[in-house]
């Protein structure tokens, strides 16, 4: 299994735990419109999981560019050394 | 010039027929001609500063975007927000500074001048400042290329439809749909007329209707028996929604006719389940500029806070609300009492929606309860807002509330607020109609029943609505609610 689909896993998993639904399924071009729950609150929630769970650091700029999970995915790539 | 003025009517026409006959390539010069024109008669030296606002930010949006470096952008940033908070403060807030420029000017050695100054507002400048701030922050957050054409940003910031009370657009919605290069289709332009009669029927025949009682209320509590206070109370958050509903869907369709969408600032508010509901069905455009530029940065900023950092930034975004209405502590508390329910809200939301997801039959029953539950809390927090003073405030509150234990006086409070049960048979018919009316909205509803419908019939509902308004509406107020914001 390649880093990224390592990556997309784990994200799964915090996703999964943040909305407290099993079964949702990420996919690239996934964003806020797309999931119940996902609102401003949340969205902090998810950044915090996935800050603690990869052990990176996102800075505001970077946050702020964010517009679905296939961006997510990259930057937790770049951020993982 | 305002919305519901003749000249306004003449205006308009001329306007549009010009934006229509020209060619393609003058139209983007032809909408901000307009704009200009219409902003200019408001006031000509206020129309010198939202073009030099324009221009600085503009090229504060091109240093940013074309690769300066982080550095430089960084201090662009910077630049731009601080210039841009501080013309707002000095023009909203200019009484509160010189209030502490003459309490603490002694002590640094200054001399307080006796002379009084007097400073109008202009209009419109909290809601095109808010373009100008979120414009220059996508740039740099990378959401938006920056805009090379004066002119199309020119257009954006002084688009006249939404100066005056918004909505408050963003950049990017706004570029999307290349305005100033085509004309609208002959269905969007009825789409636009449509939506224009409607505003005025929710301003002259709902809000100003309800006004007629709910204002006699307010500017003299002290003469108010308890029952009419607490229908103020009940009849307020309809009035104000109505006044600015209608504007909003005046400034909508205003836009349709320069084939313009602008976003929509409301959203059934009063069918909300919960407080955070509410919020996000109401005002929209500000409540979300609000949530991206100011609470989701801060939240960020103190996320290592926990819970902690959650309640700050909710009670700072609540507080920027109240503030934004104007200098006053009515306002300041206004934000602080909604910030209070909506901290509650957000720290009890996870728990909240666990619980209903194991209770299905009280989540069908809270379909009803919350809406209650929650239009109550927005009324009486509304006091605040509508009050002149925190006393008056407080005895409209204290007063307001033994009327429960007499529930008769509400019929005649009712017939001494508007002069006779009949008036007020009208403002509930015209309510009804209003909410079904955006009920139908939210579904698209009325549009597709009238577009299948023959020619005729569609006019007959037109000149209906038209009448309608026409003689069912109050004229005596001179202006919107919100344009005072």
């Amino acid at each position: 299994m390649d880093k990224e689909q390592q990556i997309r896993e784990k994200l799964n998993v915090i996703f999964r735990n943040i909305f407290d639904d099993e079964t949702l399924q990420i996919y690239d071009t996934m964003s806020a419109a797309d999931v119940e729950n996902w609102d401003s609150l949340t969205h902090i929630n998810l950044i915090v999981a996935i800050e603690k769970g990869f052990k990176i650091s996102m800075t505001t700029k970077e946050v702020q560019a964010l517009s679905n999970v296939g961006e997510l995915v990259r930057l937790v790539v770049r951020k993982l050394p | 010039m305002t919305f519901q003025s003749v000249e306004f009517a003449a205006f308009l026409t001329v306007a549009a027929f010009i934006y229509w006959l020209a060619a393609e390539r003058f139209k983007r010069y032809v909408l901000l001609l307009a704009s200009y024109v219409f902003y200019a008669t408001w006031s000509l030296p206020y129309t010198a500063l939202l073009t030099i606002l324009t221009i600085v930010t503009h090229r504060v949006g091109l240093i940013i975007g074309h690769g300066h470096g982080e550095r430089q952008a960084r201090r662009a940033v910077g630049f731009a927000i601080v210039g841009l908070v501080m013309v707002l403060a000095v023009f909203k807030y200019w009484k509160i500074l010189l209030t502490i420029a003459a309490q603490i000017g002694p002590s640094f050695g200054l001399n307080h001048s006796s002379r009084t100054y007097d400073l109008i507002a202009p209009i419109g400048i909290s809601y095109y400042i808010f373009k100008l701030i979120s414009y220059v922050l996508d740039v740099y957050w990378e959401r938006l290329p920056a805009q090379t054409s004066l002119i199309d940003f020119g257009n954006y910031v002084s688009f006249f439809p939404q100066i005056l009370s918004g909505p408050i657009q963003r950049a990017g919605d706004f570029f999307r749909q290349h305005p100033g290069t085509h004309n609208p289709t002959l269905a969007r332009m009825q789409r636009g007329l449509r939506l224009i009669v409607f505003g005025l029927f929710q301003k002259f025949v709902v809000a100003d209707r309800i006004g007629l009682g709910v204002d006699q209320a307010f500017l003299h509590p002290r003469d108010s028996t308890s029952g009419q206070l607490l229908v103020a109370v009940y009849l307020f958050p309809w009035q104000l929604y109505a006044d600015f509903s209608g504007l909003t869907d005046i400034a909508i369709g205003l836009g349709r006719l320069f084939d313009i969408e602008s976003p929509k600032n409301f959203d059934a508010p009063f069918f909300a389940v919960d407080i955070a509901d509410f919020w996000r069905r109401w005002h929209i455009t500000l409540t979300t500029w609000l949530t991206d530029y100011l609470f989701t940065p801060l939240r960020l900023k103190l996320r290592s806070w926990g819970q902690l950092g959650l309640a700050i930034a909710v009670f700072a975004n609540m507080i920027a609300i109240g503030v934004w209405h104007g200098a006053k502590w009515t306002f300041v508390l206004f934000g602080a009492s909604s910030g209070i329910l909506l901290v509650a809200a957000a720290l009890t939301q996870r728990k909240r929606n666990q619980f209903y997801k194991r209770h299905p039959s009280l989540a069908r029953a809270r379909r009803i309860t919350g809406p209650l539950l929650t239009f109550h809390l927005v009324a009486f927090s509304f006091i605040l807002f509508r009050a002149a003073s925190v006393s008056e405030a407080w005895h409209v509150f204290a007063h307001a509330l033994p009327a429960y234990l007499h529930p008769g006086r509400l019929r005649v409070a009712i017939q001494e607020l508007w002069h006779g049960g009949s008036q007020f048979a009208i403002i509930v018919a015209a309510l009804l109609t209003m909410e079904l009316c955006h009920l139908a909205r939210r579904r698209a509803l009325l549009g597709r029943w009238l577009y299948c419908r023959p020619l005729w019939l569609r006019w007959c509902v037109y000149y209906a609505a038209v009448s309608v308004v026409l003689f069912f509406g109050i004229y005596t107020t001179k202006t919107f609610i919100y344009v005072q914001f």
